[in-house]
């Protein structure tokens, strides 16, 4: 287990490397990158003097040696466009992306799982089949569609609930008036996470109540509640823990939509500012950030799993 | 010749008949069948445009802007007077341009890398898969953002890039599948009438993949046509004033107030579309590959 989990750290490290070369490569050879600088209505010396200053003159491996090693240490540079830190920009937006991107996950677990069963012990019930279809149309629904439509209904029409922010502007910071705020962007962030979630538990599920434990159970006269619940239950949600090494990705990037569209100050609102921008440090200093904090949380399920269930061995 | 012969006599006669109970199953689920006739009729929609409709998708009136529907614009005017139904269409020419073109380059690539890894295994398919789980684990949607920041938008980068980072179902797919079939008899067969490794591959290993890639792709259109959607929406995918479903939203944005109208109908487009792709890789999957259900 030791050994697996120094393999599984190296694993990590090797795919955060190969984020950094891919994002330090993309923005310094692409056309537009930070040697546009250099081409500005300046005069040669002026233009060397630059090079020299911005560290351009040398070799691109060097650059990165020098990026990476600053960014081993927590130095991404600054951000072009106000001239503070990445990583203090980076660090004030992390927390609220965490806050949303928790709210939807724990909001999926805590509806989806309950759901999925169910709608495998009533296969092809009615309940089933609105289950099956409303967890399709979920995957298939495009998120800032349904975030505009919620708006327009609960903001626009009835006037139920904010449609951006995280708190009301010139009131006392308070628990409710944070949980109204968060409803929507929860709501909608959601979607990429219940359906495959609804999806994946009923098929477990489905798996498992086909195996000979469960008719053993049935057979030696176990009560249904009790084959349900005590048997098959348990050894369902096993492989549910690995969709959510799934999962993880696709909420990060689903943030990014929820964010922009209900003025979330969170990481993927700034990721798009500084796409559109065209800030490199930042662009740069977030995709590394958000793939190690990907890596990390997939590692966690990775290890998660391997404790949930006593049947895997690690070699 | 001996080998054409082997061919004919493994694939060919089961192939014709197989290819009937496909279209029987599928056609017997409704909603694979009503999916499939909304696809052909968007495709067709798509592909007809302009001689369905005459009507012009980027010429402005500004005098007429922000209209309700009439007889002469079925469903109204955008806040420039252009026809809202004439760029619906334009946009369901790209979306679905761009959700087919980037699906294929993924179905390329996945499919190159995972029959290499599959066939050749050892340290080809220990790289190989190392790179597929890394982009698995990667928020490819910030990769996809910094890629477009860099080279800007236009149909060809938000192509290119959105077929780039979602190969890596079909190469696990077809991974799994070369591995499975490599060692059968049908491939030693192949092997001892001296048929090379390309020949191999392609003959004989490729079209017991085919099943399962075709039911990939088909989730994987959708996929495409959404993430499409969304980087237009965003302000970094196809620009203005070429229509997409993803661009009309956003421009839609600033007019909810005024014209809800505006918002819905991209939206519902690219529901529809994504929807029927979904329903149709489901009923594809049920058909083709019963072995699949519940994955």
């Amino acid at each position: 287990m030791g050994l697996y989990i120094i393999r599984r750290l190296g694993h990590a490290v090797v795919v955060l490397l190969v984020v950094s070369v891919l994002t330090f490569t993309l923005v310094n050879v692409a056309p537009g990158g930070p040697a546009i600088m250099t081409t500005m209505q300046t005069t040669v010396e002026q233009r060397e003097a630059l090079r020299v200053h911005l560290g351009l003159n040398r070799p691109l491996y060097q650059r990165f040696g020098a990026w990476l090693w600053a960014v081993v240490r927590g130095d991404f540079g600054r951000s072009l466009n106000d001239g503070r830190p990445v990583i203090d920009e980076i660090g004030e937006r992390l927390p609220p992306t965490f806050l949303l991107g928790g709210a939807a996950l724990v909001g999926s677990i805590v509806v989806g799982i309950p759901v999925g069963l169910l709608s495998a012990t009533h296969r092809y019930s009615g309940y089933d089949q609105v289950v099956t279809f409303l967890s399709f149309v979920g995957v298939s629904i495009p998120a800032f569609w349904f975030a505009i439509m919620l708006i327009l209904l609960f903001s626009v029409q009835f006037r139920w609930l904010p449609s951006s922010g995280m708190a009301t502007i010139g009131v006392p910071s308070s628990l409710p008036d944070h949980a109204r705020h968060l409803l929507l962007p929860a709501v909608v962030l959601a979607t990429v996470t219940l359906p495959q979630l609804v999806r994946y538990t009923r098929s477990s599920m489905l798996d498992v109540l086909s195996r000979e434990y469960v008719r053993t159970a049935r057979a030696k006269g176990l009560r249904e509640h009790r084959v349900l619940y005590q048997h098959a239950f348990r050894n369902a949600l096993i492989p549910v823990v690995t969709v959510l090494g799934i999962l993880i990705p696709r909420l990060v990037g689903g943030a990014v939509i929820t964010e922009t569209i209900f003025g979330w100050p969170g990481m993927g609102q700034l990721a798009v500012a500084s796409a559109v921008g065209r800030d490199y440090p930042l662009v740069m200093g977030i995709t590394v950030v958000v793939a190690a904090v990907v890596v990390a949380a997939n590692l966690g399920v990775d290890l998660a799993y391997g404790w949930i269930d006593p049947r895997i061995h690690y070699e | 010749m001996r080998e054409a012969l082997i061919d004919q006599a493994l694939e060919r006669a089961p192939a014709a008949a197989a290819r009937w109970g496909v279209w029987h199953r599928l056609t017997r689920s409704t909603p694979a069948l009503l999916s499939l006739i909304f696809l052909v009729a968007i495709h067709a929609l798509a592909l007809l445009g302009p001689l369905v409709l005459p009507l012009d998708p980027y010429s402005t009136d500004p005098s007429a802007g922000l209209r309700p529907p009439t007889a002469a614009h079925l469903l109204g005017t955008d806040e420039l007077g252009r026809d809202v139904l004439a760029r619906l269409i334009s946009g369901a020419r790209v979306s679905l341009l761009v959700g087919a073109v980037a699906m294929g380059i993924a179905v390329v690539t996945g499919s190159a890398l995972g029959a290499a890894a599959g066939y050749f295994g050892r340290s080809v398919d220990v790289w190989v898969m190392r790179v597929t789980d890394a982009m698995m684990a990667l928020p490819t949607f910030f990769l996809i953002l910094a890629v477009l920041a860099v080279f800007g938008g236009g149909p060809v980068a938000v192509m290119s890039v959105i077929g780039l980072t979602s190969w890596m179902q079909v190469a696990r797919i077809v991974r799994g599948d070369f591995l499975r079939w490599r060692v059968s008899e049908f491939v030693e067969a192949a092997h001892a009438v001296g048929a090379s490794h390309a020949r191999i591959m392609w003959r004989h290993l490729l079209p017991q993949v085919v099943p399962s890639i075709i039911v990939t792709a088909t989730f994987g259109v959708a996929f495409a046509i959404l993430t499409e959607s969304a980087l237009s929406y965003l302000g970094l995918g196809i620009q203005a004033p070429t229509p997409s479903w993803g661009n009309m939203l956003q421009n839609a944005q600033q007019y909810l107030w005024s014209a809800p109208f505006l918002a819905v109908y991209p939206g519902v487009m690219i529901l529809l579309t994504v929807l029927s792709y979904n329903f149709l890789g489901d009923g594809l999957r049920d058909a083709l590959d019963p072995s699949l259900r519940n994955v």
